[in-house]
């Protein structure tokens, strides 16, 4: 245990590493407090510069930006009303009031200080719970990943959007682009079409650039400002100890809720953010304020969604499976430095997962830091145009796509599939169903054919342990709470 | 209702997509060998199970769609408290983008196929060049007027990555003619 915390030590202090996660936080703070711009982007438009790091910084560095672009989305979401991240929505709620109150110093600092509780909540959770999780995942074979990424799946297509169906469609189209390149067990052609740049397959990271940064550019096009939004000014006095103390219960609430819903594979931060502010609401004496402009609102919603931040790392470090968007392109990032997470990676490479760990606890003291100096600061980030940022944006994909394989090819990919992704917003189709099922196809694939191999063609392998028979169980419950879901909200919905 | 016809013609799209992935691209872009002990194993499997679970939900949507517009019934929400209105609209609360109707349309079109000329510009002007072009191009394009902004942008931009790729990152950033 010593020799692997020395030795993790040793991966982790390097001015290039701490360096790396103090540009992180800050470029994450930033790009997430620009509208339009959401943490997903920012860790994906990132990833292609981690290229000449080593594993450990380069992972850091994403898991900087997507922290610090987490809390980055509450600026706008307090100054303009409008989110930065989607997750920030819900703490429009109650910033917004504040700040027309004269109090957005005090609603923006109440934002930091519940961002950066949740955030260590949820780091110390990680580093508890991830370990355990990885011993119980060594006895796990394909068959029982199998079943634990189909469930993942049902919940991913499940939670990300009102229709499940769409969902559903959205993963499955995931999973079909995830197929083309040579079989890995015959070596045959899959969708290649003489296309010898297919044989690899489509690289991740031109399919996560153009189905999360190129819809927004092209639906831009067909889009005109009407009115600049007017951002407030950071004024009124800050958030006293006392302001910390009355919403504490709130945050621990909150981050408990973020760290339990984090580490379910495919939730993410806004159903986290959300659920934290209603149970805030429903239990706290100062209801009837809640939406007028109540602190305890935007502490609650910003504990729920930086509580995520950690805990989507544990599915992701014990079981090789992403908790959310963000963490399938950190798991992208993984295997771009030729790692797999998983228990495998406990076993044989513990040292570098304590040299992360160590990082992201001091990634949250970097997060208060930048925070605190940079909130009067950033505030002029939000007043970025779009008819300027998106322009810059568009030239940042190119690059980034070039850069991983130095090949045009990828360029091509990014903008084909940021067409897809415009009609996929256009349709409503989510496009977070889409990429994790992209991402986990390919696993998915392999353990059902290793697992068939294994079975000799025997489908009962499927269901050969008490392990399988759970996540089958759980597949089915969740289906199951998804299709009661939408048909009861349907009921609710008034004919004519 | 606006959306419940798009989810009709997004189904009858789908449905109908999903017939030529089973019935053509499969079998004409998936190689299989002659011979599989296993079908089990065969690269085709994979490919089918995923195109019936896309037609199933395919049908679904088909089904749900022409119900609700039969019945007539309007996607008017019902009442949802302040959590499940901005739930219903997260991540997209901008009040200062409108959609422009048909010259919105007309904008969109030209600017995908802008996108496509900048592809054809990388290969022969190489990355830089092409990117100031698509800068101004673009930016001018969403209307912006303020060259004073622009310009410096979208010069120097290209040059900072471009200095940061190929010095810093060792990636040799293509040229085009200018190399």
């Amino acid at each position: 245990m010593l020799e692997n915390l020395i030795a993790a030590f040793g991966l982790f202090a390097t001015w290039q590493t701490v360096l790396a996660m103090f540009v992180g936080v800050a470029v994450g703070v930033v790009l997430g407090a620009i509208p339009g711009m959401t943490a997903t982007m920012a860790v994906g438009l990132t990833l292609p510069f981690t290229f000449l790091l080593d594993p450990v910084t380069g992972i850091l560095l994403l898991l900087g930006v997507y922290k610090g672009g987490i809390f980055g989305g509450s600026i706008p979401a307090i100054l303009i009303k409008t989110p930065g991240t989607p997750a920030a929505s819900c703490t429009v709620l109650d910033g917004y009031p504040l700040a027309q109150k004269g109090q957005a110093g005090r609603a923006l600092d109440m934002a930091l200080y519940s961002s950066c509780t949740a955030d260590l909540i949820s780091n110390l959770s990680l580093i508890l719970f991830a370990a355990l999780l990885a011993k119980l995942a060594m006895a796990f074979g394909p068959p029982e990943n199998f079943t634990l990424i189909v469930f993942s799946l049902t919940i991913i297509a499940g939670v990300a959007g009102d229709d499940l169906a769409k969902g559903v469609v959205a993963a499955c189209f995931g999973l079909l682009l995830a197929t083309v390149g040579l079989d890995l067990i015959f070596g045959t052609d899959r969708f290649i079409f003489g296309e010898t740049e297919l044989m690899a397959g489509l690289n991740f990271i031109p399919v996560l650039i153009g189905l999360f940064a190129l819809p927004e550019i092209i639906d831009y096009f067909g889009r005109r400002a009407t009115a600049m939004a007017k951002v407030t000014a950071v004024e009124g006095a800050s958030a006293s100890f006392a302001d910390y103390k009355r919403c504490f219960k709130t945050i621990l609430r909150g981050s408990g809720i973020g760290v339990f819903m984090g580490a379910i594979p495919g939730i993410g931060g806004a159903p986290a953010a959300f659920l934290s502010y209603s149970e805030a609401r429903r239990v706290s004496k100062n209801k009837a304020n809640f939406g007028k402009g109540e602190l305890e609102g935007v502490a609650a919603s910003e504990a729920g969604n930086n509580g995520v931040a950690g805990a989507t790392m544990i599915p992701l470090l014990a079981l090789g499976i992403p908790g959310d968007v963000i963490t399938a392109v950190i798991l992208g990032a993984f295997m771009i430095h030729g790692l797999q997470p998983g228990p495998v990676m406990f076993q044989n490479n513990l040292p570098m997962i304590y040299a992360i760990f160590m990082g992201i606890m001091l990634s949250s003291i970097f997060l208060f830091i930048i925070g605190k100096v940079g909130i009067r600061a950033f505030r002029r980030i939000a007043d970025i145009p779009k008819s300027l940022m998106f322009p810059m944006v568009l030239v940042l994909c190119v690059f980034g796509s070039y850069a991983i394989n130095n090949t045009m090819f990828d360029v091509l990919v990014m903008f084909v599939m940021g067409l897809i992704g415009y009609f996929m917003l256009k349709f409503d189709l989510p496009a977070a169903p889409f990429l994790i099922a992209f991402i986990l196809g390919p696993i998915l694939e392999d353990t059902f054919r290793q697992s068939l191999l294994m079975g000799g063609g025997s489908y009962e392998i499927f269901f050969r342990s008490i392990i399988n028979w759970i996540f089958w169980g759980l597949t089915v419950l969740s289906l199951a709470l998804i299709i009661y879901q939408t048909v009861f909200k349907h009921r609710h919905i008034p004919s004519g | 209702m606006r959306q419940i016809r798009m989810d009709l013609i997004l189904g009858a799209i789908l449905c109908a997509l999903t017939l030529f992935l089973y019935f053509v691209l499969i079998p004409v872009g998936v190689d299989a060998p002659d011979v599989i002990q296993n079908p089990a194993l065969s690269p085709r499997l994979w490919p089918e199970i995923i195109v019936i679970g896309l037609g199933l939900m395919s049908v679904l949507m088909l089904v749900k769609s022409a119900v609700k517009l039969r019945r007539g019934l309007a996607e008017e929400p019902h009442e949802l408290d302040i959590v499940e209105q901005a739930r219903e609209g997260g991540g997209d609360v901008d009040p200062s983008m409108e959609w422009q109707g048909r010259p919105g349309l007309i904008k969109t079109l030209i600017g995908v196929a802008l996108l496509f000329a900048l592809y054809g510009l990388l290969q022969l002007l190489g990355l830089v060049v092409a990117s100031v072009i698509a800068t101004v191009v673009f930016a001018i394009l969403y209307g912006d007027r303020r060259w004073y902004l622009i310009v410096p942008i979208a010069i120097l931009l290209p040059l900072i990555l471009f200095a940061f790729f190929e010095y810093v990152a060792s990636v040799p950033i293509p040229m085009g003619i200018f190399r």
